[in-house]
C-alpha cells in the first residue's frame, strides 16, 4: 500500500503519512529544547512551547509602552500594505505590459531586450541602491517588490500570449474583430487565469522581498520585527513571526486556487494537464 | 488560353510566385474562380496548397504576382471578406459555444449596444438559432475542451455562417483541411452539412484538402496543385507547385453513396494520374486544364516545343 512504484496510499493514510513528518519535527523540537533548558534553564535559543505562547499573547494584545499600539497589529499591517501595493502594482503591470509585449511584435522589439536585462539583475542585488535612491520609505520597499516580481510577470505573461494559437487570432479577424476587440474578448480574459496563478507563485518571492527591505531599514513590520529581535536573541518571537508569515502565506495561496477552481477557469486547468 | 479573362473574377490570380528563401514553392499560378463555385483544391503533400490558401486569406503576403486580386483588392491582412476554417480548432477555450459562436454579432455590435440587456437577449436568441442549425443547441454552455473534434468544428462553422448570414460576410469561405483531424464517420456526416449550407448560401467556398476523395465529393470545380511537373526548361532549382489539373464537376447528390460509383472511381484515378507522382510528370503544354475558367501563362522558353 505505501511501497513500489504503484503504491495507493488513499486519501485517510496519505494524510496520516503527510502528517508523520511534521510530527517529528516539532517533537524534535521539543526534545531539544527541552535537553537545553535542562543544562541552562535561561535558554534563550530553543524556548519552550508555554514560553512562545506567553511571548505572542504579549506580542498580540499588550500596546506596545512607547507608541501603545499593538505591535503584532501595527507590523502586519506594515508587511501586508507593502506586499498588498507591491503584489497588485506587480499584476497590473504584468497583465498590462505582458499583452502588449506578447501581441505586437513591435512593442516586443522595442522593449524586450530591455526586460530581458532588468530580470537578469538580481532585486536583493540592488536593495542598497533602491534604499539609496527612492529613501527609505514606502516607496523603496514597494519598488522592490515590484522590480522582483513585476517583471518576470510581464515575462511570464508575454510567452502565454504568444502561445495563443496564431490561428485563434486570425479567425476572429475574419470575424470582423478589431485590435481592441481581440484584446478585450480573446487575449486579456484568457490570460486571467495565468494572471492568477501568476499572482500565487510570486507571493512566495515577494514576501522574500519585503521582508528583506524591512530587514534593512523600516520602522514597523514583521521582517523589521524579525531583525529587531535578534538583537535580543528573542526566538521565542521570531519564530512566532515565522509561523505568522508562513501561515498568511499557506492561506492566500488556498485562496488563490480556491479561485482558480471556478467553473470559469475549468479549461485552464485542463489545458495545464 | 482558353476561358474569359476577367480580373474582376472573385479570385484573380495571374503568374503568381510564392518563395521561402531559396525553397519556390509555387511557380507561376495562375486561378481565376467565379462567384459561387465549390473550388476543392489537392495536391500531394509539401505542393503549397496551404501556402496558396494562405496567401489568400492573407495570413502571408504575396511578394510576386504579374496581377492579384481577391474581391477586387490586392493582398491584404486578414479581415471579415474572407473567412476561414482551420483544421486545428479555433475556438476560444475560455467561452462557451454560445459565446464564441456570438462572437461575430459582438465584434459588430457599438458600446451601447453590448451594454444594453435587450440587445444581448436578442443576439443570444440569434446565436441560438445558429446553433440549431449546426445541431449544437444541446452543447450551447459547454467548453472547447468538453466537445468532440466533430462538434468543435461544427461550432467554428457556426462562428462563421452568422457573419455569412446576416452580414454577407466572408464573401469566401477558405476552408484548410478542415477535417483532418475527423474520424472516417464523422468526416462523412461534415462533408454532407458543409454542402447544405453550401447549397444554402452559395458562398464561395475554398476547400483544401488532401484526401482526392473528399476533393471530388464536394466540389463543383477541382483544382490539382502540384510540383511535379516538366517544361523545355529544365531548371529543377526553380521547380514550384502549378496548377496541373482543373475540370468542372457534375454537381450530384447528398449522398455519399456517390462514392462508390465507377464514374467517381474513374475521377478520382483520373486526379490521382494528373500529379501525385514524381516518376510520372506532365509537361506544361500537357496540363488538362478543362474548366472554362482557368487559363495558363508560360514563360518564356519553357513550352517552345511546340
Amino acid at each position: 500500500m505505501f511501497f513500489g512504484l504503484h503504491a495507493n496510499p488513499g486519501p485517510y493514510w496519505g494524510k496520516v503519512l503527510g502528517m508523520i513528518p511534521l510530527l517529528l519535527l516539532v517533537l524534535g523540537y521539543m526534545k531539544i529544547s527541552h535537553d537545553r533548558r535542562e543544562v541552562n534553564p535561561e535558554d534563550k535559543l530553543a524556548p519552550s512551547i508555554g514560553k512562545m505562547y506567553e511571548d505572542v499573547k504579549t506580542y498580540v494584545s499588550v500596546p506596545d509602552k512607547r507608541s501603545g499600539e499593538i505591535l503584532f497589529f501595527l507590523d502586519a499591517k506594515s508587511s501586508l500594505k507593502r506586499l498588498g501595493y507591491g503584489i497588485t502594482i506587480s499584476a497590473v503591470m504584468g497583465y498590462v505590459f505582458g499583452i502588449l509585449l506578447g501581441l505586437y511584435p513591435g512593442a516586443r522589439a522595442l522593449f524586450n531586450p530591455l526586460v530581458t536585462n532588468l530580470s537578469n539583475i538580481n532585486p536583493l542585488a540592488i536593495l542598497v541602491v533602491v534604499l539609496i535612491t527612492l529613501g527609505t520609505g514606502e516607496v523603496s520597499k514597494v519598488f522592490l517588490v515590484v522590480f522582483g516580481v513585476g517583471i518576470p510577470m510581464i515575462r511570464n505573461i508575454q510567452q502565454a500570449v504568444q502561445g495563443i494559437k496564431g490561428e485563434v487570432i486570425i479567425k476572429q479577424e475574419t470575424l470582423g474583430a478589431s485590435q481592441f476587440g481581440i484584446i478585450c474578448r480573446i487575449v486579456a480574459p484568457q490570460m486571467l487565469p495565468c494572471l492568477i496563478n501568476l499572482v500565487r507563485v510570486s507571493l512566495g518571492a515577494a514576501w522574500i522581498f519585503v521582508i528583506a527591505a524591512e530587514a534593512i531599514s523600516a520602522t514597523s513590520g514583521l521582517g523589521y520585527r524579525i531583525y529587531l529581535q535578534t538583537r535580543y536573541m528573542n526566538m521565542s518571537l521570531i519564530f512566532s513571526v515565522i509561523a505568522f508569515t508562513a501561515t498568511i502565506a499557506f492561506i492566500s495561496d488556498q485562496l488563490l486556487q480556491l479561485l482558480l477552481k471556478h467553473p470559469r477557469f475549468a479549461w485552464y486547468s485542463v489545458e495545464k494537464k | 488560353m482558353k476561358g474569359k479573362l476577367d480580373p474582376n473574377k472573385t479570385i484573380f490570380i495571374d503568374s503568381l510566385y510564392h518563395s521561402y528563401g531559396a525553397k519556390t514553392v509555387l511557380c507561376n499560378v495562375d486561378l481565376q474562380i467565379q462567384r459561387g463555385e465549390f473550388v476543392s483544391l489537392v495536391g500531394p503533400s509539401g505542393c503549397g496548397k496551404s501556402t496558396l490558401l494562405r496567401l489568400i486569406t492573407g495570413q502571408e503576403l504575396v511578394k510576386k504576382a504579374h496581377s492579384f486580386s481577391v474581391l477586387g483588392r490586392k493582398s491584404a491582412f486578414p479581415d471579415r471578406r474572407r473567412g476561414v476554417v482551420f483544421q486545428g480548432y479555433t475556438l476560444a477555450d475560455h467561452m462557451t459555444v454560445l459565446e464564441n459562436v456570438m462572437l461575430g454579432l459582438n465584434y459588430q455590435a457599438s458600446c451601447f449596444e453590448l451594454l444594453s440587456p435587450s440587445w444581448r437577449k436578442k443576439a443570444k436568441k440569434i446565436t441560438l438559432e445558429y446553433l440549431e442549425k449546426v445541431r449544437l443547441t444541446d452543447s450551447a454552455n459547454k467548453y472547447p475542451h468538453e466537445m468532440s473534434g466533430g462538434m468543435r468544428q461544427r461550432a467554428a462553422i457556426a462562428q462563421t455562417l452568422i457573419t455569412i448570414d446576416l452580414f454577407q460576410m466572408p464573401q469566401i469561405l477558405c476552408m484548410d483541411e478542415p477535417y483532418g483531424a475527423l474520424d472516417p464517420a464523422t468526416r462523412e456526416e461534415m462533408q454532407i452539412f458543409i454542402l447544405e449550407l453550401w447549397e444554402k448560401y452559395k458562398v464561395t467556398v475554398l476547400f483544401v484538402t488532401h484526401d482526392i476523395e473528399e476533393a471530388v465529393f464536394l466540389g463543383t470545380r477541382l483544382i490539382v496543385l502540384s510540383q511535379f511537373w516538366k517544361s523545355d526548361l529544365q531548371d529543377k532549382n526553380q521547380q514550384g507547385s502549378r496548377i496541373v489539373f482543373d475540370t468542372r464537376l457534375a454537381p450530384h447528390a447528398l449522398s455519399t453513396t456517390v462514392k462508390q460509383t465507377s464514374d467517381f472511381q474513374k475521377m478520382v484515378a483520373t486526379v490521382l494520374d494528373s500529379g501525385f507522382s514524381g516518376t510520372k510528370r506532365r509537361h506544361v503544354k500537357e496540363f488538362n486544364l478543362t474548366h472554362p475558367d482557368s487559363f495558363q501563362t508560360f514563360v518564356e522558353g519553357e513550352a517552345s516545343g511546340s
